[in-house]
């Protein structure tokens, strides 16, 4: 089967579950938003695909599926054919991402070589090419540029043409526009919907309105667990969770209406509470809600909540 | 503008070198305003709120403060200045001393400016409630806080000299967003129990045009656009600002604007 499956998934540091048995599915030319704030667990979802975990984390339950694949018993080789290869990264910050002592065409053809075999002079006009295709103004100049030599945006740019130069079946971006002035994270936005035409797209974000505007399908997670993930219009205009309601009502808003807080701090899976873990911060929370809380049909999606509904919606 | 301002920038420009960071700005703050200064990376926006403070050199136009000329006033007069104004930054966390508890970080402004120990403590506990801290918090240190509630401490370190203005730079960029909801309300808050004026420093337009009374747009080191949030915001004047609204992904904005596209496809 073509795209991701993932299920059960878990992602344990020593003495805590981060990410407590989560279920996804991703198919080519979707884009699906997993948003959350800190601690959610979505960075360390999205990271566990790739196998790209920080030290002192590892996928401890579940599996990951690739196109009939499955990830979690790949060897360390096989992943670092799909890497760059099959699966594409975007991360934060591209700084961190891209080699400061290689010029930023070089390193976007060195990833076509290796994968491809391609030759250098191949490889070369693929970069420019590639370059060329996210915006990037006069691409073979910028090619023969570092990455201290290029803006913000056109960093993100160049890691974005690094990312889609093999065409990859899955693309992975990490907060992608977090760092960005809001004018350039559009155009970037823009760029990974196009890249969307071939690839299956997973965007994780802390930010509502920047899901809503890229993806087919939000799933919103609160303490390493999926509490909803429907389809974005059906989610936004009426969301069955109450921490998804909660999330929309203090999200900015250009309607005037003022940002209404959840009390409380965002929960840390080190806190989870028994039960559903957004219940000690939750207006509707009764005493079933220390019951297993379970992704169910409600609405045009899924929700894990024992009161669900649009009830909270702005 | 009704009143007279509590302290503004009139025709203010700022060289860096030969790098000009402000040009020819006038802004203002009224007593009791919120106002929201926004612009994306190198617009200005720092530098106008740290030539209002007077933390530049400004080059050209002036400064006042409650009335008074302070483009260029000397160091002993300017700290007096900063008693009525006060700062907060993106991530106070650099500037909260891990080994002072969180009544004596708010105190010690209070007690450098000579009030005694007991009632420096006493207040700074009145503060910690007044910022939405729980009471207990006063005798731990500042190493636990979460960002939030570092961002709190900071405010209640702002506000112990009972300053007229708060400048704040950046002041929620670096929170979750519930957390940035409940900073906004704060301030919203304490502006009506206090009178207190803010200038909020942000890039968020949409964030900015919920709690500001008046919005600052600015670009290269100028001001675009400038009225109440809601004009800004529901026929702004200049193309600038109408970009960066349009570039404001309003969750629910942005659903409607693909219902509508799709149903006159």
């Amino acid at each position: 089967m073509s795209g991701l499956t993932i299920e059960g998934l878990q992602v344990s540091a020593p003495g805590v579950t981060l990410v407590d048995g989560i279920d996804l599915s991703i198919a080519p030319g979707k884009v699906l938003g997993l948003v959350g704030e800190s601690g959610s667990g979505k960075s360390l979802s999205l990271l566990s695909i790739p196998r790209l975990l920080p030290t002192g984390c590892q996928i401890s339950g579940g599996s990951v599926r690739l196109n009939g694949q499955d990830l979690t018993g790949a060897s360390e080789r096989e992943l670092r054919a799909l890497r760059g290869g099959e699966i594409g990264v975007i991360f934060q910050d591209p700084f961190k991402s891209l080699n400061p002592v290689r010029r930023v065409g070089d390193l976007i053809a060195e990833s076509a070589r290796r994968h491809r075999g391609l030759s250098a002079s191949a490889a070369r006009q693929e970069a420019i090419d590639a370059l060329a295709a996210v915006g990037v103004p006069d691409p073979e100049r910028r090619a023969r540029a570092f990455p201290h030599q290029l803006s913000g945006g056109q960093r993100q740019r160049a890691l974005i043409a690094m990312a889609l130069i093999n065409q990859p079946s899955l693309l992975l971006a990490d907060e992608p526009t977090t760092a960005l002035d809001p004018t350039v994270q559009v155009q970037i936005l823009d760029l990974i919907r196009a890249a969307a035409q071939r690839a299956g797209v997973i965007f994780v974000t802390h930010d509502l309105g920047a899901a809503a505007y890229l993806c087919d399908e939000i799933a919103v997670m609160y303490a390493g667990r999926i509490v909803e993930w429907a389809p974005t219009a059906s989610l936004i205009a009426a969301p069955q969770h109450p921490y998804t309601a909660a999330l929309l009502a203090c999200t900015p808003r250009l309607d005037g209406v003022r940002p209404r807080a959840i009390a409380g701090n965002p929960t840390s899976p080190q806190d989870r509470p028994v039960g559903c873990a957004f219940r000690p911060r939750c207006e509707r929370a009764v005493s079933a809600c220390i019951g297993p809380p379970m992704l169910l049909a409600h609405g045009e999606g899924l929700a894990a909540c024992f009161r669900p509904g649009p009830g909270l919606a702005a | 503008m009704t009143q007279a301002p509590l302290a503004a920038l009139q025709d203010v420009s700022v060289r860096y070198g030969a790098f000009q960071a402000l040009r020819g700005v006038s802004l203002h703050v009224a007593p009791g305003e919120i106002v929201g200064l926004v612009g994306e990376s190198g617009s200005g926006k720092t530098t106008a709120v740290r030539a209002l403070m007077g933390l530049v050199p400004i080059s050209e136009g002036r400064a006042t403060f409650e009335g008074r000329d302070i483009t260029h006033l000397a160091g002993g007069a300017r700290r007096d200045l900063w008693r009525r104004m006060q700062m907060v930054f993106q991530d106070p966390g650099a500037s909260l001393s891990p080994r002072m508890s969180l009544a004596d970080i708010i105190a010690e402004p209070l007690r450098a400016h000579g009030v005694p120990k007991a009632g420096a403590m006493l207040r700074a506990r009145e503060l910690l409630s007044q910022v939405g801290l729980p009471a207990d918090a006063a005798d731990r240190p500042p190493t636990a806080l979460s960002g939030g509630q570092r961002q709190r401490v900071a405010i209640a370190r702002a506000l112990a000299l009972e300053p007229v203005l708060v400048v704040a730079d950046e002041p929620m960029s670096a929170l979750d967003v519930s957390v940035k909801a409940q900073i906004a309300a704060l301030f919203l808050r304490l502006r009506a129990s206090t009178g207190v004026s803010f200038v909020i420093v942000s890039h968020d337009l949409a964030l900015m045009s919920q709690i500001a009374d008046r919005i600052v747009v600015m670009r290269n080191g100028q001001v675009v656009e400038e009225g109440p949030a809601r004009d800004v915001i529901a026929a702004p004047r200049d193309a600038y600002t109408r970009e960066l609204r349009d570039a404001c992904l309003d969750p629910v904005k942005v659903v409607a604007t693909r219902a509508l596209e799709r149903a006159a496809s």
